[in-house]
């Protein structure tokens, strides 16, 4: 019953907005942004919210969902451009990229969506390919994880953890238990920082224009 | 309960029905897609012109999709003309779409406006953000403000702001920002300290700083005065001493800030090399940080040892150690300084693949030429591994050079002792894939072949090449992967495996960007037409020969795909100045200076005026006015250049002149015109082809007049003439190495009722080259001989800075035995040697010449006589200018004319001879 309904929401949900991306007057593309010379445009930004290529962001507000897959479009942009570190991405690599996506939505749906802007499955594999040649850079980058202190942890498991823990009523195990764990998630918090830090300086570097009156 | 659960249900269903009926429908709007009705293009508001409407490669009956439409978004940006589009779409079933498109703008002038004590042009010059002429964009325009901002921080404005003001030319894509820049208050300097622990007094420290209690803050002097400070340190010989803003206190209230500065000398530093004379300095900054000391001493003792085999002390060797104290680090290079020698020649034994002229060549300092120029000890010492890497390439990668020393003489031999070792080759080389072209074509592009050297870098290397093949023949999206593998002992097979792309066609030209240009102009230079491949070394040249126009400030071919096997080519130009006027006054002597009291000879203005318009009728020929006026001479010049004649490509310039100009024997007045064609032959060599229409009448004539030097009488020139040139100089205007050479032969015939019925030839040679490290030498030798009746005017004269610099301007030759005046000649031969060397090292610009001239001016070739040769020489100074060298030469007549005792001087800008 529980399934029934999700698939209901989503062919009710999705296709109205993929359909008015289709049929809707008005402005239908352009240019939503311009990285070091490069060109997004407003199809590119609705593809991505369409296939979820990249995180859409908490925001229900369509402006402000594509205001942020737009942001992560240009990270991603940055990201391959400024490291210059421009692998060729495997093709069998985005082809399987592209099995998981289509199975993700489901093979008619995603025939829905693709029929909505034109396109074909393979049209989605350059998105793809961008997506897992900034992700790689990122990784590479990263590889060697963030050292993370005792110390760290001891003030994460007292400040953060135990309060936690209280909090949902649970009595907090030793710290030697959890260690382990608390070593995984601090170690993953910090590659985060480090690496939001890294793709902002990065932006600053670079030479962006957003055009934001084109994503309404 | 079960009965409304069961109703709720079968409302679900019918939901979802009425879902999948949507859908259903939605699929049958499918089968019969959109159509595109309509395509409309705007830019800027108006609408496009059919070069636009040309690049939005959506038509009318298509059908219409999101892809599509953005396929066309993204083919008209890569055009780089617009700075933003957007597509509107109205209608269902038939699409009109309308491209709104903003045309990229472009700064045309900034202007910073500061309060008054702040330079607008240093502000203006501290913007990078934003360039004349560069792209404009609000993004670039707050990077600028921002940039702005900080400069004046950095000057003690701390509170300045920058209010920035972009107004857009009329009917252009131009924007004219202005700065509006409040400085606002600054800060006083209230306290400055010196903490830490500096070792002198703090006084001796302050004397050296500009930052002073009670003046303003400037954050740039500040660190200026660490700068300072550690200069201080340093030259005390404390290279590591640490100096820190310790410090920055401000008070709002009071605009006042207190400072201090942590200073710390550390260690000092002692550099002794002892037995030889070295510069510390080369060694010091190796001892400026903290380091690895045993890394730091070989890396020091390394280069002492350079330095010294840079002076031909081949043999020098060090012992280096360190001492420390507590207080003090004493690096110590104790030199055994061996006998200077001068290295001459280099031998290499042991060679079997190359010459010892080809591996000379390849090591680079075959063109010097080993018998004069002095081989650089250092670079010796590099030479092994040089010559190692050499042969790598070969595929040799075993290769061991030695180098040692023997001693011919006074001097020393270079001895290179190369054991090559065993070579790896290619066995089996194979191309995969390939079906455009035949495997002959695509071997005979790359340099790796079966038998030949195997070397994995150069696999590299053939990939390029043989992309960039199919570039140059229209496909694209080809791509070539190398590998290879051991097949034997020292045997590699080699495996080329192509991807080939597609071939590809011009679809449509675009040439956007012209207003006075017409397009048959751009037409002429574009290699390609559509239809064509796409050959990508065409588009190469085709933008090349646009630029050589010389009428645009920017040339972009944009390659924009419209499918897989057509593409459009963009051709965006914008236009140059078309305008120029120039002026220029100066003085000038009448004869040349024979003393340094120049105002003794009669001095008067000389001055040049030119009106120059490029462009002329949209055809990219110039037309440019020029005058000259001087003591001596006035001249009025029109040129018409075009680079083709009657559709030939053909560099053509047509003038027509009018002058007057006193000579040292004659003046003549003259009217010409011309008709010069100029030609590249090959890389170096130029042909210049000239026909020449002239008509001279002799104003003054110091001479005996004969049957064609008449004075008051017209004579007329009608010639055709041929100049082979080749200039194979480093530096047209201050060479240093290379040669240039150069052949006319003249024949003027008497047509057009023309008196002139002669023969002349004459050539010219110049060799420039380095001799030793330091010196340059060179040769120029000129010649000609002429026939039949040549007018004075038209005769051969020498003497002066740029022929013979033993006689005054066209003094050398034969004379008029009355009035001692030179007549000129039909025959001339003249050498002129020249060594130059520098005279300050810290002045490279200005050097000292020595100079030795030979030869002379002969009536006819009969009385051609090497007994008869006059010889010159001197001494001058050169002065490096962009240019070519300002001079001062001092010649002495070997056997001077009676009387005269001082030397000849001449001052003279630009290149000798």
């Amino acid at each position: 019953m529980a399934a029934i309904l999700l698939l209901g929401g989503l062919a009710g949900l999705w296709p109205s907005g993929a359909a008015g991306a289709q049929q809707r007057s008005g402005v239908v593309d352009g240019v939503a942004a311009v990285v070091n010379g490069l060109v997004v445009t407003l199809a590119d930004v609705r593809i991505a919210e369409a296939f979820g290529i990249v995180e859409s962001g908490p925001s229900a507000v369509p402006e402000e969902r594509r205001r942020f897959i737009l942001g992560r479009l240009i990270d991603q942009k940055v990201v391959i451009d400024l490291a210059r570190d421009r692998t060729p991405v495997d093709p069998a690599k985005v082809g399987l990229e592209l099995g998981r996506l289509l199975a993700r939505i489901g093979r008619s749906e995603a025939r829905i969506r693709l029929d909505v802007f034109g396109l074909e499955a393979d049209d989605l594999r350059p998105y793809l390919e961008e997506k897992i040649q900034s992700d790689t850079i990122i990784a590479n980058r990263f590889v060697h994880g963030a050292g993370v202190s005792l110390r760290e942890i001891e003030a994460y498991y007292t400040e953060t953890y135990v309060p936690a823990q209280v909090k949902l009523g649970r009595t907090p195990p030793p710290m030697i238990e959890v260690l382990d764990a608390l070593e995984a998630e601090l170690q993953a918090a910090k590659i985060e920082g480090q690496i939001a830090l890294w793709i902002k300086n990065l932006r600053l570097q670079a030479d962006i224009e957003i055009r934001p009156t084109n994503l309404k | 309960m079960r009965k409304s659960e069961s109703a709720f249900k079968a409302g679900l269903l019918l939901l979802l029905a009425a879902g999948v009926g949507a859908g259903r429908a939605s699929a049958v709007r499918q089968d019969a897609p959109p159509i595109v009705a309509s395509v409309v293009i705007s830019v800027d508001g108006e609408p496009a012109g059919p070069e636009i409407q040309n690049l939005v490669t959506l038509v009318p009956g298509e059908p219409y999709s999101v892809k599509r439409t953005d396929a066309a978004v993204k083919r008209l940006f890569q055009t780089g003309l617009f700075s933003d589009i957007q597509v509107v779409k109205e209608g269902e079933t038939d699409v009109r779409l309308t491209f709104l498109l903003a045309r990229k703008l472009r700064v045309r002038k900034i202007d910073v406006r500061t309060e008054k004590g702040i330079s607008a042009r240093k502000l203006k010059d501290e913007i990078y953000a934003l360039r004349p002429d560069g792209d404009y964009t609000p993004d670039k325009v707050r990077r600028a403000s921002a940039e702005l901002t900080a400069v004046l921080k950095k000057d003690g404005y701390f509170k300045a702001a920058v209010e920035a003001r972009s107004v857009r030319a009329e009917d252009e894509p131009l924007m004219d920002v202005a700065f509006e820049v409040t400085a606002g208050r600054r800060y006083a300097v209230t306290r400055f300290e010196i903490t830490g622990d500096p070792g002198v007094r703090a006084a001796d420290i302050r004397k050296t700083l500009v930052t002073r209690v009670g003046q303003p803050y400037v954050p740039s002097e500040l660190e200026a005065d660490i700068g300072r400070i550690k200069d201080f340190y340093g030259t005390r010989g404390y290279p590591r001493a640490e100096i820190v803003l310790e410090r920055e206190a401000f008070d709002d209230a009071a605009a006042a800030v207190s400072l201090s500065v942590f200073v710390v000398p550390h260690e000092r530093i002692r550099i002794m090399i002892q037995g030889a004379k070295v510069p510390e300095d080369i060694v010091r900054p190796i001892w400026e940080e903290r380091i690895f000391e045993e890394w730091g001493l070989a890396q020091s003792e390394a280069r002492v040892l350079a330095y010294l085999r840079d002076q031909g002390y081949v043999f020098a060797t060090a012992t280096s150690s360190i001492e420390k104290t507590p207080d003090e680090i004493r690096i110590i290079h104790q030199v055994n300084l061996g006998r200077n020698y001068k290295i001459y020649e280099a031998v290499f034994d042991g060679l079997r693949t190359f010459t010892a002229e080809e591996l000379k060549q390849e090591l680079g300092f075959g063109q010097t030429g080993t018998l004069f120029s002095g081989l650089g000890g250092a670079k010796l010492f590099e030479m092994p591994a040089q010559i190692a890497r050499i042969y790598e390439a070969r595929g040799f990668l075993e290769t061991r050079a030695e180098l040692s020393f023997r001693q011919i003489g006074p001097d020393m031999t270079a001895i290179f002792t190369v054991e090559e070792g065993p070579q790896q080759t290619i066995g089996r080389l194979a191309l995969h894939g390939a079906a455009l072209f035949d495997e002959a074509t695509l071997r005979g592009r790359i340099a790796s072949r079966s038998g030949g050297p195997f070397y994995q870098p150069n696999l590299r290397k053939d990939i390029e090449r043989l992309e960039a093949f199919y570039l140059d023949q229209g496909v694209r999206g080809t791509t070539v992967n190398a590998a290879a593998e051991p097949s034997g002992d020292r045997l590699f097979a080699v495996d080329f495996e192509i991807a080939e792309g597609r071939r590809v066609k011009i679809a449509k030209i675009v040439v956007v960007g012209l207003k006075a240009t017409v397009r048959g102009t751009i037409d002429r230079e574009l290699k390609l037409k559509e239809g064509d491949p796409a050959r990508s070394d065409l588009i190469l040249d085709s933008k090349r020969g646009l630029e050589k126009l010389g009428i645009f400030s920017e040339v972009k071919i944009e390659e924009i795909p419209v499918t897989a096997e057509s593409e459009n080519l963009v051709v965006s130009l914008r236009e140059g100045e078309r305008f120029y006027v120039g002026a220029g006054v100066g003085l000038e002597t009448k004869t040349e200076p024979q003393s340094f009291a120049l105002w003794d000879n009669a001095v008067g203005p000389r001055g040049t005026a030119e009106f120059i318009m490029g462009d002329v009728f949209g055809r990219a020929a110039q037309l440019s006015l020029v005058s000259q006026f001087s003591l001596m001479e006035k001249r009025g010049v029109a040129s018409w250049e075009d680079r083709y004649f009657l559709g030939i490509p053909l560099q053509t310039t047509f003038n027509a002149w009018i002058e007057r100009e006193a000579l040292v024997s004659y003046g003549f007045d003259q009217r010409g015109i011309s008709l010069s064609g100029l030609k590249a032959l090959g890389s170096d060599w130029v042909s210049l082809t000239t026909l020449r229409w002239t008509s001279t009448t002799l104003y003054f004539l110091d001479v005996a007049e004969n049957q064609v030097d008449r004075q008051h009488f017209p004579f007329s020139v009608t010639s055709v003439s041929e100049s082979i040139i080749r200039d194979r100089r480093d530096d047209s205007f201050n060479p240093e190495r290379g040669t240039f050479f150069s052949v006319v032969g003249e024949w003027a015939y008497p047509l057009f009722k023309a008196e002139s019925n002669f023969l002349k030839f004459n050539f010219k040679y110049q060799r420039f080259w380095p001799v030793l490290r330091t010196l340059n030498f060179s040769l120029t030798v000129r010649g000609g001989v002429a026939r039949g009746d040549i007018p004075i005017h038209e005769r051969f004269f020498a003497g002066g800075s740029n022929s013979f610099r033993g006689e005054p301007f066209d003094r050398l030759g034969p004379k008029d035995p009355t009035s001692e005046m030179p007549v000129g000649g039909k025959a001339m031969l003249l050498f002129n040697f020249e060594l130059h060397f520098p005279l300050f090292s810290s002045a490279p610009a200005l050097s000292g010449a020595v100079f030795y001239d030979k030869g002379n001016i002969f009536a006819n070739r009969k009385n051609f006589d090497l007994g008869q040769f006059e010889d010159a020489f001197g001494v001058g100074v050169r002065y490096r200018t962009p240019l070519g060298p300002l001079r001062i030469d001092f010649g002495w007549n070997v056997r001077p004319p009676e009387g005269r005792k001082q030397p000849v001087i001449f001052i003279t800008i630009g290149n000798v001879f």
